[in-house]
């Protein structure tokens, strides 16, 4: 990973204006794009500088009971630009123009900013170290709950400060247990596939889900009874933002952000990957073994986030416990194959030119899989060489 | 072991396992860890299609249908074909992969099985 202590560039020819910048690392942001889930961490980020700038200010002036009027108000951020490496988005920050002094040449506005930002380094800095604050305000812990909250696993946030000789990371782990030490639970953004159990009169869906247990999804009550209703026990995939306890016990469905019922035929692929886990011992002569749960749950979720594409999939076992997923997409005869413990890897052969093919190419995670697929094979776009 | 002849044609079961929806899986087309990087093969010089597929389920192995590919094709990705008589299989042969890396035999797999298919059923009880 690049230091990025010189990405934070102090270039306020104006004096009213000031850059921050992140940087997203991840197979997600490899293009130097931004998913729009991860915009919200933008927003949050602001607020925290803001908040903690606040507590700056009130320390340099502990003699001023009130911050000067229109302290945050008056100092906005926005979006200009996306770097390299893998996604650095910049935030221009302006400020009120004047309030320097010839004794005090910095901006209060900036002065205030500059350790509010130090106070949050410090603060994930010190997380990443197992070190937590006894407390901090119920603010700030809203504000770290809605920061990061897109992040996957495999995917970094690292904040830098020009002052740090190293850059500070966040992953969503560092994230989860800074925010479970400050309060009972945090939020995060999931998707996953549950089954639909009931149609509650007033909640909303009672659904299941392997990964998740039972929750209920606020629906609305008309929606859930017509579409719903008449589908009990069938798959529908969600995302949400949720509130987790310490041990990841979903306590809270904070936002809905999609949910829509699993088609016919992908249903037919999660069944078939079901009945794979019924073959016996022994199923391919001796030393062979059925799937997996890890190598079931793999497949499962790699037919949901291409549950458009089902209809080209066909699904085998693999003797070592695994499973294959084999289908042709422009051009490509592929095999995406989920090992005993649920690791991935994809290859193929071009069905027009004997001399392309794919090397058996393994993926971290279920989403750096699906990116490659998405970014190679998706409509239109470009194959590897 | 004897090598055999370019044009020769070789039989291969397909597993009820490894065809799906109409399809056959590549893993139909590679040796797994326990086979040693050898996948079974019948000649056709010696048997028929059909005695092939009998003769395998008789030893009370599973198979849906019986392939063909020539020796050629296998030679093509740098694969040796080779006479394997048995006691209950004097048709029996081999496709040796051993000049062939895991990846190498991913891709081996799905070329020959791609070729397998288009050729049709040489045997098929079904059809």
């Amino acid at each position: 990973m690049s230091n990025i202590n010189n990405q934070h560039q102090s270039l306020n020819t104006d004096n009213d204006i000031e850059f921050f910048k992140l940087k997203y690392n991840g197979d997600r942001f490899e293009d130097h794009s931004i998913p729009v889930d991860c915009l919200p961490d933008l927003i949050a980020y602001q607020d925290l500088l803001l908040d903690f700038a606040r507590d700056a200010w009130k320390e340099d002036h502990p003699n001023r009971q009130r911050l000067p009027n229109h302290f945050c108000k008056n100092v906005h951020f926005s979006l200009v630009e996306i770097g390299k490496g893998s996604a650095i988005p910049t935030l221009k920050c302006h400020f009120p123009s004047g309030g320097q002094t010839y004794l005090h040449p910095v901006h209060p506005h900036l002065t205030a900013l500059k350790k509010g930002e130090e106070s949050l380094v410090s603060l994930f800095q010190e997380a990443s170290k197992d070190n937590y604050p006894a407390a901090l305000s119920q603010n700030k812990i809203t504000l770290l709950n809605r920061f990061g909250a897109s992040l996957k696993d495999g995917e970094s946030l690292v904040l830098d400060h020009s002052d740090s000789s190293a850059p500070t990371l966040i992953t969503a782990e560092i994230r989860r247990k800074l925010i479970t030490r400050l309060s009972e639970t945090y939020e995060k953004r999931i998707s996953f596939s549950g089954k639909i159990l009931g149609v509650h009169t007033k909640n909303g869906l009672d659904i299941e889900s392997d990964d998740f247990g039972r929750m209920v999804i606020p629906v609305d009550h008309d929606e859930a009874k017509e579409i719903y209703g008449p589908n009990l026990e069938a798959l529908v995939n969600l995302e949400l933002t949720v509130t987790l306890d310490h041990q990841d016990k979903v306590k809270s469905v904070e936002e809905v952000h999609s949910l829509y019922l699993v088609d016919d035929i992908s249903q037919q692929r999660h069944d078939e990957i079901d009945n794979l886990g019924n073959l016996p011992s022994n199923w391919l002569g001796d030393k062979s073994d059925p799937p997996s749960e890890q190598a079931m749950k793999s497949a499962h979720q790699f037919v949901n986030y291409f549950d458009s594409l089902s209809e080209l999939f066909y699904i085998y076992p693999i003797a070592e416990g695994g499973i294959q997923i084999e289908f042709d997409i422009n051009e490509w005869d592929l095999s995406v194959e989920f090992d005993i413990k649920g690791c991935s890897e994809v290859y193929g052969v071009n069905k027009k030119e004997d001399s392309k093919d794919i090397d058996p190419t393994p993926f971290e995670n279920i989403e750096a899989l699906c990116l490659f697929l998405n970014r190679y094979f998706g409509a239109g776009n470009e194959t590897p060489e | 072991m004897k090598h055999l002849n370019d044009n020769e044609i070789l039989y291969r079961q397909i597993h009820p396992n490894f065809l799906i929806n109409g399809r056959v899986s590549s893993q139909a087309f590679r040796p797994t860890p326990k086979d040693k990087s050898c996948l079974s093969l019948d000649r056709k010089a010696l048997t028929e299609a059909k005695d092939s597929y009998l003769n395998y389920k008789a030893r009370g192995l599973p198979t849906v249908g019986v392939l063909e590919l020539e020796v050629k094709e296998f030679q093509d990705q740098n694969i040796d074909c080779i006479e394997d008589p048995q006691e209950n299989n004097t048709a029996h042969a081999l496709a040796n992969y051993s000049n062939l890396n895991n990846a190498s035999q991913k891709k081996a797999g799905k070329k020959l099985a791609n070729l397998a298919w288009e050729k049709g059923w040489a045997h098929n009880p079904n059809t």
